[in-house]
């Protein structure tokens, strides 16, 4: 492991072009990411939560500025090594799962380690502690249309960690779920920050969110507004 | 784990799975039917040439001998000639005449051929079916003879023999020949009066593999010669050979060349048909996973294993429907060889199935280059969209992949180029075509030239297509009330993949119904082709118009109302002898080779008169004919335009005719009574001054006959033309049983002729129904796709027009009003696309033939293709609306179909 910080960002900027218009969604972000941090990524909606996400998550390319990952700066990466780099080094929770509907629970959480060419028996192994680990060991081979809204997240979060990733990124993980769920949820992301060291970085509106955050980043109109730890 | 999602993909969309294997399936069955039937027919073309030419390899006989006056010589000269010869395995005695054969009731001039039973059998060449046991003072009948005459006795003169046997197929002489008597030698030379001399030796080679090669056909014709001219030289300039089976296969090869290439046009046409359907199918399942497989790259696959993934699935379809698709082809390909088997006059297995190691992987190669092939945009396409865009639902069927702005239009340049190389191909070939006269390279030129023209008017459909879909929404849009509205809206929005769904369907179209409308109009204008060429009811060609009783028996058939008889020199007499007949007009500063026939007096009330054109003159210019004694110091004559042109002719003015015998000569002077463009029944009245050479002349016999006088009787042939007042065919069935063999001549029955154009027309316009139900039932499932790729697309729209209160009929009617106008503006455009192309055909055909075209629309196609255009645009909008219709509207809006 490198001393690098998981996340580094410098003047990002990113601006879509809406009919003759060129909105700016992000305007300066800089930001630094500690591993083993918990980040929730907050502000009103069109703020630009997901757009960093996004350019950290190597999505998306900025139109000014820079991000490292892992010590990487993923701007000077070619296709393949940024896939490369989402498939080792990252993972990606969506806010509606974004779960492949044809396979099972255990073949989704198999598919990163089948590109990164794992053997089949390790992917099953892997695949089965990742689904302890989130609670859904007995409904391994079940598809995603047989799974309630959180045990989807849940698989979508054991996904994630297939492959150890440095940081995970995680859109929206409870808005679209009950508050039950969400805070299940957020129970399974506290745990996996506080004992397992995951760094996490989360994009959210909910207040529950931050408060299991190790630091809140705020953003408005663009652009960073405040940037707090969150006291234990 | 690739595998396993490409499968269960499959398993999640049945319906449009379904429909891209059929279409593989049903254009594999077709191209395996179509190869396989071509092989198996080429395989079996020694048996199908033995059809027609008879089982010998060669046949020897004196030279200037024909097959109706054969001269008898010395078998024994011949084998002593050819003893050493290494290609020849052995001859065989033959002897044959035409001679009146009697039963217990009818006699019957019927052809009696004598053979050696058992030389035959050894040498291979036994070409009667049942083998008749023959032994002497026996003989078996044809079994159109043998239900003429009964008894168990046959006469023939003043011999009497014994019937043993009745033959049901021959494979020693010409198909058409139904009436014969077959004997052993002894028995013939006896019949004939011959004494130890035959009339034919007919031989088979030592080893036919060597000669013989299915797959090349013009090595085998090189072969058979090179082994003829071995022989030929070995026999000297005393006897002549002919190789009947070199001479079938030579005809064979003209025939199945440009058929191959008409099947092949066929075969790839179907494959980009299929093409085309599975790239809908794909580009409706790109589309329909851009979300998937932007979480798929999102967790780490490259854009490889996206296209892998896209051509895996085209793969897959490929294999699910190529397999059963070649076994459906086989079967297929053994049903049509059993009939084409059956209609060749030999039994449903004449024609052996055959499938090659290379058929197979040619189709097999075939299936799946054309899945990868078709596979390949959608495939890219995939990978070309951008993660972040991919993902987000509301951005997707708004954005498309980034397109470079100034730079390259991919189409245009394709289509340039496409056209460029084709017609570039076509100028450098046209030249060598023309001087080398080769049909196969000719019609390569042509169809160049045909797809040069298809995709010029493919650009126009393709241009017109708004205008079209316009025109058939304000006619049909009373149907779809305001959803018509809408519907137009979004035809123009979604112009481009409406032009590749479009396209798709009109070329399935115009390909049919070019192929029915060629049917048609050249099954139309044969019908006035026929008219002219047999003249009258029927056209009897004689080889000996100077025997006296010959016309007075034709007219003493009942049914017979009228016959005339038009004679004219043969181009070299039997002998040898060179004449020719040359006209000019009075000051000799016009010569013009020409072939005069003289006529009967009769000739105006025979002739056919509707199929008459006279460009001067009318129908007294026969009557000034009949009216010539020959002794006046001008005859009358009629003339051909053509030969008015070339010589400055006005009805009025005079002409000299010289006739020609070595060094004798007679002129005569004639005086122009009529110019005719067209005379029925005379070949040689055309109009261009182009075609003036051997231009037909029209004299009264007597005059003919005074001009002719030198020549000798064989010298002439000629031809009657007969009215008939009941049944034509019947009279013609008379004729030839009574006059045919014993007068050798030829009976032409316009009607049967017209009979043959109308069942093979109706024959033809069936076959090219099921043709359209194929094709379009494949540019269907492409249909399908491409509104699957709308409904796809525009699901937002719809889960908001819901919302606002649009029923499911009203946006099913959207669809609907959309495929519909979609199909039957692309059909109305295929259909005269198709019917130009054939018109242009036919056109260039009847100016070189200068035979008017009759114009004729092939109706029940037409008709057929207009319903199942509607039927195909509303199944299209029903088949991918129906389950979306179905769901709430906040289902829609997420995305869930």
């Amino acid at each position: 492991m490198n001393d690098a910080p998981a996340v580094r960002a410098e003047n990002l900027h990113k601006s879509f072009v809406l009919g003759s218009n060129a909105v700016g969604a992000l305007r300066g972000v800089d930001l630094s990411v500690a591993r083993g941090e918990f980040v929730a990524v907050m502000g009103p909606s069109g703020c630009g939560k997901t757009t960093l996400l996004n350019l950290v998550g190597g999505i998306d390319v900025p139109s000014r500025g820079a991000v490292w990952v892992d010590g990487v700066e993923i701007s000077k990466l070619s296709d393949d090594d940024l896939t490369d780099l989402r498939r080792d080094r990252l993972g990606y929770v969506f806010q509606f799962y974004n779960l492949i509907p044809t396979l099972t629970a255990r073949e989704n959480i198999e598919t990163p380690m089948h590109f990164r060419g794992k053997s089949k028996a390790e992917r099953r192994e892997r695949a089965a502690a990742l689904l302890s680990r989130v609670g859904l060991a007995d409904r391994a081979d079940h598809k995603p249309s047989e799974l309630s809204g959180g045990e989807q997240q849940r698989v979508a979060i054991a996904r994630a960690l297939a492959n150890d990733p440095a940081l995970v990124l995680l859109d929206e993980p409870t808005g679209d779920l009950d508050s039950a769920t969400g805070r299940e949820i957020l129970g399974l992301l506290q745990k996996l920050n506080r004992e397992e060291k995951v760094t996490l970085m989360v994009a959210t509106h909910d207040a529950a969110v931050a408060a299991i955050s190790s630091r809140v980043v705020k953003l408005r109109d663009g652009k960073v507004e405040s940037d707090a730890a969150v006291s234990a | 784990m690739i595998l396993r999602y490409v499968l269960r993909n499959f398993a999640r969309r049945k319906t449009r799975t379904l429909m891209g294997v059929l279409g593989v399936f049903c254009t594999l069955a077709l191209l395996t039917a179509v190869h396989v039937g071509l092989e198996s027919v080429a395989v079996s073309y020694v048996d199908l040439v033995s059809l027609h030419a008879g089982k010998a390899d060669i046949v020897i006989r004196r030279e200037g001998s024909e097959w109706f006056r054969p001269e008898a010589f010395d078998p024994a000269e011949v084998e002593r000639r050819t003893a050493s010869n290494a290609h020849l395995k052995g001859l065989s005695p033959r002897l044959m005449a035409v001679r009146p054969v009697g039963g217990s009731g009818d006699s019957r001039f019927a052809v009696v051929v004598g053979i050696d039973p058992k030389r035959e059998k050894d040498l291979g060449i036994d070409g009667f079916t049942p083998w008749p046991a023959l032994t002497p003072g026996t003989c078996a009948l044809s079994e159109s003879l043998a239900k003429q005459l009964g008894g168990d006795t046959v006469e023939i003169g003043d011999i009497s023999l014994k019937r043993v046997a009745t033959i049901e197929r021959q494979l020693v002489f010409p198909q058409h020949l139904k009436d014969f008597v077959v004997m052993d030698l002894e028995t013939a030379r006896g019949v004939m009066s011959e004494g130890k001399g035959v009339h034919f030796l007919a031989g088979a080679f030592r080893d036919p593999q060597a000669y013989y090669d299915a797959r090349d056909l013009r090595k085998s014709v090189l072969s058979l010669k090179e082994a003829g001219e071995a022989i030929a030289e070995d026999l000297g300039r005393t006897f002549e050979i002919s190789l009947p089976k070199a001479e079938a296969i030579t005809h064979f090869e003209q025939v199945s060349g440009p058929l191959r290439a008409v099947f092949g046009i066929f075969a790839l046409v179907a494959l980009a048909i299929t093409a085309l359907l599975i790239y809908s199918v794909l580009s409706v399942s790109v589309e329909e996973r851009i979300r998937e497989h932007a979480i798929l790259r999102t967790i780490g696959a490259r854009k490889g294993h996206i296209f892998a993934l896209v051509i895996a699935e085209s793969a897959g379809l490929c294999l699910i429907g190529v397999v059963p698709g070649v076994f459906a082809g086989l079967l297929l390909s053994r049903g049509i060889l059993a009939l084409a088997g059956l209609a060749m006059g030999g039994g449903a297995g004449t024609i052996a199935l055959e499938l090659s190691g290379s058929t197979a992987r040619f189709c097999l190669g075939a299936g799946a280059a054309v899945s990868l092939v078709s596979a390949l945009l959608p495939a890219i396409r995939s990978t070309q969209w951008r993660i972040v865009d991919a993902l987000h639902p509301l951005r997707r069927g708004q954005i498309a992949p980034a397109s470079v702005e100034g730079g390259v239009s991919r189409p245009l340049l394709l289509s340039g180029l496409a056209l460029s190389a084709i017609s570039g191909t076509v100028f450098f070939l046209l030249p060598n075509a023309v001087l080398s006269g080769d049909p196969s390279l000719i019609g390569g030129v042509a169809l160049g030239l045909l797809v040069v023209i298809l995709s010029g008017f493919t650009m126009i459909a393709v241009a017109a297509a708004p205008v079209v879909e316009q025109a058939v929404l304000f006619v049909l849009g009373g149907l779809f009330g305001p959803s018509a509205e809408l519907a137009a809206r979004n035809l123009g929005r979604h112009r481009r993949r409406n032009v590749t769904t479009s396209m798709m369907f009109a070329l399935s179209v115009s390909f049919v119904l070019f192929l029915s409308s060629l049917v048609a109009l050249f099954s139309r204008t044969s019908l006035s082709f026929i008219e002219r060429k047999v003249g009258s009811d029927l056209r009897i060609s004689m080889p000996d118009p100077k025997e006296g009783e010959l016309m007075g028996e034709l007219q003493g058939i009942i049914g017979v109302d009228k016959v005339a008889s038009a004679v004219h020199l043969r181009s070299r007499s039997a002998e040898g002898i060179a004449y020719d007949v040359v006209a000019s007009d009075l000051v000799g500063m016009k010569h013009l080779w020409v072939v005069p026939f003289g006529v009967d007096a009769g000739l105006d009330e025979a002739i056919a008169p509707r199929p008459v054109q006279w460009e001067e003159g009318d129908a007294s210019a026969f009557r000034a004919l009949a009216g010539d004694k020959g002794e006046g110091e001008t005859s009358p004559t009629i003339v051909s335009l053509s030969m008015a042109r070339h010589l400055d002719l006005r009805k009025g003015s005079l002409i000299n005719v010289s006739f020609r015998l070595g060094s004798e000569k007679n002129d005569l002077r004639a005086r122009v009574v009529g110019i005719a463009s067209s005379l029925p029944g005379f070949g040689n009245f055309r109009a261009r001054a182009g075609n003036a050479q051997g231009s037909g002349l029209l004299l009264s016999r007597a005059t003919f006959d005074q001009m002719t006088k030198t020549a000798p009787r064989e010298a002439f042939e000629g031809f009657a033309l007969a009215k008939v007042g009941q049944d034509a065919k019947k009279v013609a069935s008379t004729v030839r049983d009574r006059l045919g063999l014993q007068h050798r001549l030829g009976v032409e029955c316009a009607e049967e002729e017209k009979h043959e154009a109308e069942i093979l027309y109706w024959v033809t316009q069936v076959l090219f129904a099921m043709l359209l139900g194929v094709a379009v039932t494949i540019a269907l499932f492409g249909l399908v796709a491409s509104m699957a790729t709308a409904v796809i697309e525009r699901r937002w729209e719809v889960g908001v027009l819901k919302a606002v209160g649009l029923r499911r009929g009203h946006l099913f009617r959207m669809f609907a009003a959309e495929a519909v106008t979609l199909t039957v503006s692309s059909g109305l455009l295929g259909g005269a696309m198709g019917f130009l192309l054939a018109w242009l055909f036919v056109v260039q055909a009847a100016l070189l033939m200068e035979i008017p075209v009759a114009f004729t629309l092939p109706w029940v196609t037409f008709s057929a293709t207009f319903v199942v255009c509607v039927v195909a645009g509303l199944l299209a909008s029903w088949l991918p609306t129906r389950r979306m219709l179905q769901r709430p509207v906040a289902e829609i809006l997420r995305g869930g179909l």
